[in-house]
């Protein structure tokens, strides 16, 4: 099994698989640009943490079927649907979840990426606006005529029952 | 979800990563979302897929000649939500149909289903909706959103 050189943004080399490696398609291309190699490709938008982080979700997906020629099915989009390995690998303080998700973009490791965009999602659902802003630690910039405004857009969504109970139409009438 | 995430970080989010994160949520947190900051509600109303979660989607099944609206009849869209949260009480004055999370609806059972619009979005939407408004216009020339539907329905 070859192996491969990486190195961090902070300058660590890791050695690892190239299959592993070569879930990102971001490597994966270099590797046939430029063929064998023996130094260790520098990977400077990744440190060495948050690299090793990614390697150990590459090394336990690498059996997966390649991702589908870019599908916009339903399939893709529901949120709830992380499966439980991930979910634990994604168990990470906030930083390092952004961490991630940045690295995955850069090393183009879409279903990495979906993961990592499911976990924000679902720190958003089902909260409100103050909620997300503490969580996310975002100033509300709104005028108070622009909230005005979104307040009355937003009206028909109005809370009058708790989000978590579903909607069931039959049995509230 | 997990209280390890609720410490807020210090690492910059590009907008066109936030995109992706808001495709994976129902058109209701989409609601909430744009209400967070102005970063947030010009990514969700710039970003045409987002927009169009929160207009009036549409089910294939039920294309049919009379509708003019542009659609591919091979996508199949669930019932927009906020059709689920109209409350129709046809011994009322239609004018005081409420819209209300709790509130039944008629148009659940309704032809408002055959005729709904629109996705793609579309600056014209006809339906007919219950009795008290046998059918229903509603333009915009920059596209119909749920709220001009609820607008006019309260007319």
């Amino acid at each position: 099994m070859s192996e491969i050189k990486l190195l961090s943004s902070d300058q660590a080399t890791i050695t690892v698989e190239k299959s592993v490696a070569e879930r990102s398609i971001l490597i994966k291309n270099m590797l046939e640009d430029v063929g064998e190699v023996t130094e260790a490709i520098p990977i400077p938008n990744v440190n060495e943490n948050v690299l090793k982080k990614v390697i150990e979700w590459c090394e336990h997906h690498k059996g997966d079927p390649p991702a589908q020629a870019d599908d916009d099915s339903d399939s893709r989009k529901k949120s709830s649907d992380i499966d439980e390995w991930d979910q634990k690998f994604m168990q990470v303080d906030q930083e390092m979840l952004f961490e991630i998700i940045l690295a995955a973009n850069y090393l183009d490791i879409k279903p990495l990426l979906d993961v990592g965009c499911k976990t924000v999602a679902n720190m958003i659902k089902g909260k409100s606006p103050e909620e997300i802003r503490k969580t996310f630690n975002i100033q509300n910039d709104f005028t108070p005529d622009e909230e005005e405004q979104i307040r009355r857009e937003n009206e028909w969504a109005e809370e009058s029952v708790p989000r978590s109970q579903p909607l069931d139409i039959d049995e509230a009438c | 979800m997990i209280s390890s995430h609720d410490t807020p970080s210090n690492v910059f989010f590009p907008p066109y990563l936030l995109q992706d994160v808001f495709e994976h949520l129902d058109p209701l947190d989409l609601v909430t979302c744009k209400r967070v900051c102005t970063l947030w509600y010009s990514i969700i109303w710039g970003r045409r897929r987002l927009r169009q979660k929160l207009f009036l989607p549409r089910a294939a099944a039920e294309a049919n000649a009379t509708s003019h609206l542009v659609n591919s009849p091979d996508e199949v869209y669930d019932l927009h939500p906020v059709f689920r949260l109209i409350h129709f009480d046809a011994s009322l004055d239609p004018a005081l149909a409420t819209f209300g999370r709790q509130k039944c609806t008629l148009l659940k059972e309704s032809a408002v289903k055959e005729h709904y619009a629109t996705y793609p979005a579309t600056t014209r939407v006809e339906m007919d909706v219950v009795h008290f408004h046998p059918h229903l216009v509603v333009e915009n020339e920059t596209g119909v959103t749920v709220w001009d539907v609820m607008e006019a329905l309260a007319k």
